[in-house]
């Protein structure tokens, strides 16, 4: 058999192999373009020194927050070894940005079930933004190494059916934990 | 073994799969603790300190020895020329010896329970990452040899077309240079000081950064023995002939070129980098789908040519004609069903956002013990099986427990890898010791975990068997010490320049890199970056 | 078709196959590899679309 005959067929597998791997892309691209989908990457940095003394990462300003255009916003702290708050309240629904940074090492976290998920870099702040449909309470552990304590670090994210949705005067929300 | 460049073959292979050993009984331990099983010594410090060595042995010590040494052997039966600098070469082996030695005592004394991916601002003993470094020194002196072997044989033999066999592992050894230079930055740099006491603070996302230059590569440097064995070895043992040894030369000339600027799909999740450079990287990482699916066709056509020669006939029937009965035959089919499923488990990884779903979840391990543990080591077995009569002059006394071990060793890894997949898409974090299967919201997890540990305790079964073969099966006849590889349809007398080196594509690599990391790297020297204070694990610390 | 006895060395021990036999196979070939590593490839990508439409995108939007 001669070699070109070989090298046609390499060339028409090869045609297919990029159509494959071009209908993927399209999809991607087209899903990514029409949703404004992008993974958390706003590169923003911040001294994890000093975080807990001033600034957003305060102790008083962690937690969930209903913004004026009812978004909500929640601020936490990813440290060795427990998310600070733990219990964290999100109306259902609704767009919700996640924003947390560390003052220690490394972590990151995952909302089991969702597509809620960053790693957190100590210096950077992360933030991600999506929706949750399913109320209740859906588990957050910490899914990156950052000691031996590691497999007990885990939050509770609580999606709240917006019947039961009712922030404070300054728009705050916040759950407990039952042991 | 009678001669010494055998010996020394035999010598990095036998470390490799020591090591492979001690790694599964830690992998088999690991599983049981993460089920609801109780295991013995079951803390979390046993636990991350079995997850460190675990990966360091399986992903640092098995497939650099494991390269090493097969290189080693391409190169003297390819080229059929003398090893230059057998010495060196010892050299090489007994450095890279003596940094396991040290790594290994280091982590099991809980000094460096940091895994096998460093993850600083944490940082242990500098002895962990000295060993390390010696591995790669050695496996550094493993690269010059390569290299001076083909161009040796290039001077010998000019204008010929140099042996596929041994263009494929010199590609791996430039490959394996351009890939080391990441980590080996990032530990000269960053980690190496931080553990000597003389930095107290190290930028994690820098670090990250680094770190990711190497992760995706190093998993092409694993997989090349696999793809070398299916180009020059499968199709001679399948009684057949390779369709294109042309398409060879390319595959790996693609694999060179596109393994290694992808490595920032590992940090679609990281709030260090922008989205742009995301985004580029992903596409260049379809691009490296391409290699693999070549060899998918070129393979399965030269299997073809065999199976037609044995008299098989129809669309899909030639493939009961193939002489699955050969252990490299079989084992080269299972690595190609793992392939499959741990390719469509990486497709989904590298989808840019979609890896929101998975990313640090059970898919991920899922994804890469069928890729490495599965379609690699499998090979890595074959090539072993199919190398040690001609080391040790002796054939094996039955091809049967070779048959059995390697059936263990892809069941264990499908009943080990299709839960985690599931528990990934259900949010099962990796990297935990141990779950709380007692509160409803991830009891369900409890059955999934434990049919895989059930999967890990046969993949153990498997790698003794493997080790127990290797040592004791090779009694048999008188073996012929020849190795031979597979002809091409068109055996190349001479091939186009850039096919048969590695000037160009090495410019070209360079270029590549240089348009995917140079600004990725180099914004944490512009940025107002924050390093994190180093934090030791290690007593004294 | 000829095989070429080569100056590299690696096909110092040609096989034993016979050219005839060769050219006949090689008369089907590559069909049945282009149907099985095509099938491989479809499945793969529908899979993968499957997961992407009914799994990923159902789970919320990532921005």
């Amino acid at each position: 058999m001669d070699e070109k005959r070989i090298v046609r067929s390499e060339l028409r597998w090869v045609f297919v192999v990029a159509a494959a791997v071009t209908l993927m892309l399209v999809v991607i691209v087209a899903t990514t373009l029409a949703n404004a989908l992008h993974p958390p990457s706003n590169v923003e940095t911040i001294d994890p020194a000093t975080l807990h003394i001033a600034g957003e990462f305060t102790e008083a300003n962690l937690g969930t927050q209903e913004n004026a255009d009812g978004t909500v916003t929640v601020r936490l702290i990813a440290t060795q070894y427990a998310f600070v708050p733990r219990c964290l309240p999100v109306p259902e629904g609704r767009p919700v940005s996640i924003r947390v940074t560390s003052p220690d090492v490394i972590h990151g976290f995952i909302v089991a079930g969702t597509n809620a998920n960053t790693m957190v870099v100590p210096g950077f702040v992360a933030e991600l933004t999506t929706e949750f449909d399913e109320p209740g309470d859906h588990l957050m552990p910490c899914h990156e190494y950052c000691g031996l304590g590691h497999s007990n670090m885990w939050a509770v994210l609580r999606v709240v059916p917006e019947e039961e949705w009712i922030p404070d005067a300054n728009g705050r929300m916040t759950c407990e934990l039952v042991p | 073994m009678n001669s010494s460049p055998n010996r020394l073959v035999a010598a990095h292979i036998w470390v490799a799969f020591i090591a492979f050993a001690v790694a599964a009984v830690m992998g088999a331990w690991q599983m049981l603790v993460r089920s609801p099983i109780d295991a013995p010594l079951e803390t979390a410090e046993t636990y991350f300190v079995s997850v460190t060595g675990h990966g360091a042995l399986m992903a640092y010590v098995l497939p650099t020895l494991f390269v090493m040494g097969f290189g080693y052997y391409v190169a003297m039966t390819a080229l059929k020329q003398p090893l230059p600098g057998l010495r060196w070469a010892w050299a090489g082996f007994y450095i890279a010896a003596i940094g396991i030695v040290m790594a290994v005592v280091t982590v099991l004394s809980g000094q460096a329970t940091v895994l096998y991916t460093f993850y600083p601002p944490l940082t242990g003993s500098v002895f962990f990452y000295l060993g390390v470094l010696l591995v790669v020194v050695g496996s550094w002196i493993w690269v010059a040899v390569m290299i001076t072997a083909m161009m040796k044989w290039k001077r010998a033999n000019p204008g010929a077309a140099v042996p596929l066999a041994m263009f494929a592992t010199v590609a791996n050894a430039i490959l394996w240079l351009w890939t080391t230079a990441g980590v080996g930055a990032e530990l000269l740099f960053q980690v190496l000081p931080a553990s000597l006491g003389w930095t107290d603070s190290i930028d994690a996302g820098l670090a990250r950064t680094l770190f990711s230059w190497t992760l995706h590569a190093i998993v092409y440097f694993w997989l090349m023995p696999a793809y070398i064995a299916f180009y020059t070895i499968l199709p001679k043992v399948a009684g057949g002939r390779l369709y294109s040894d042309t398409m060879g030369r390319v595959s790996f000339i693609l694999f060179l070129l596109y393994s290694l600027p992808v490595g920032m799909h590992h940090l679609f999740m990281d709030p260090e980098h922008g989205s742009g450079f995301k985004f580029l990287q992903m596409m260049l990482t379809a691009l490296v789908t391409v290699p693999t699916l070549l060899t998918i066709f070129t393979i399965g056509a030269s299997l073809e040519i065999a199976a037609r020669l044995r008299g098989g006939k129809g669309l899909f029937g030639w493939v009961r004609a193939l002489p699955w009965d050969r252990p490299m035959v079989l084992a080269a089919g299972f690595s190609f069903i793992m392939l499959g499923f741990g390719g469509f488990g990486g497709l989904i990884n590298m989808s840019y956002a979609m890896n929101s779903m998975i990313h640090n979840t059970s898919w991920v391990t899922a994804h890469f013990h069928l890729i490495f543990g599965g379609s690699v080591v499998i090979m890595y077995f074959a090539i072993a099986y199919h190398i040690w009569p001609k080391l040790t002059g002796r054939e094996a006394r039955s091809l049967t427990p070779i048959r059995v071990q390697l059936w263990l060793w892809f069941v264990g890894i499908v009943i080990t890898s299709f839960p985690w997949h599931i528990l990934g898409l259900f949010g099962q974090p990796r990297r935990v010791s141990s779950f709380d299967f007692a509160n409803p919201e991830i009891a369900y997890w409890g059955p999934w975990t434990t049919v895989s540990a059930i999967g890990g305790f046969i993949m153990l079964a498997g790698a003794a068997l493997f080790v127990w073969n290797l040592a004791t099966l090779y009694r048999g006849a008188a073996a012929d010490r020849t190795m031979s590889y597979a002809m091409a349809v068109h055996q190349p007398r001479e091939v186009p320049r850039v096919l048969n080196g590695f000037g160009l594509w090495n410019t070209l690599v360079a270029v590549l890199m240089i348009v995917a990391y140079a600004w990725p790297i180099a914004q944490f020297f512009f940025l107002d970056t924050y390093p994190a204070p180093v934090q030791r694990v290690d007593v004294g610390g | 078709m000829t095989v070429t006895r080569q100056h590299d060395g690696s096909t110092d021990e040609p096989d034993d196959l016979k050219e005839a036999d060769l050219e006949r196979a090689l008369r089907l070939v590559p069909r049945g590899a282009a149907a099985l590593a095509g099938l491989a490839v479809a499945l793969i990508i529908v899979g993968w679309l499957l997961v992407y439409l009914l799994v990923f995108l159902p789970r919320g939007p990532v921005n």
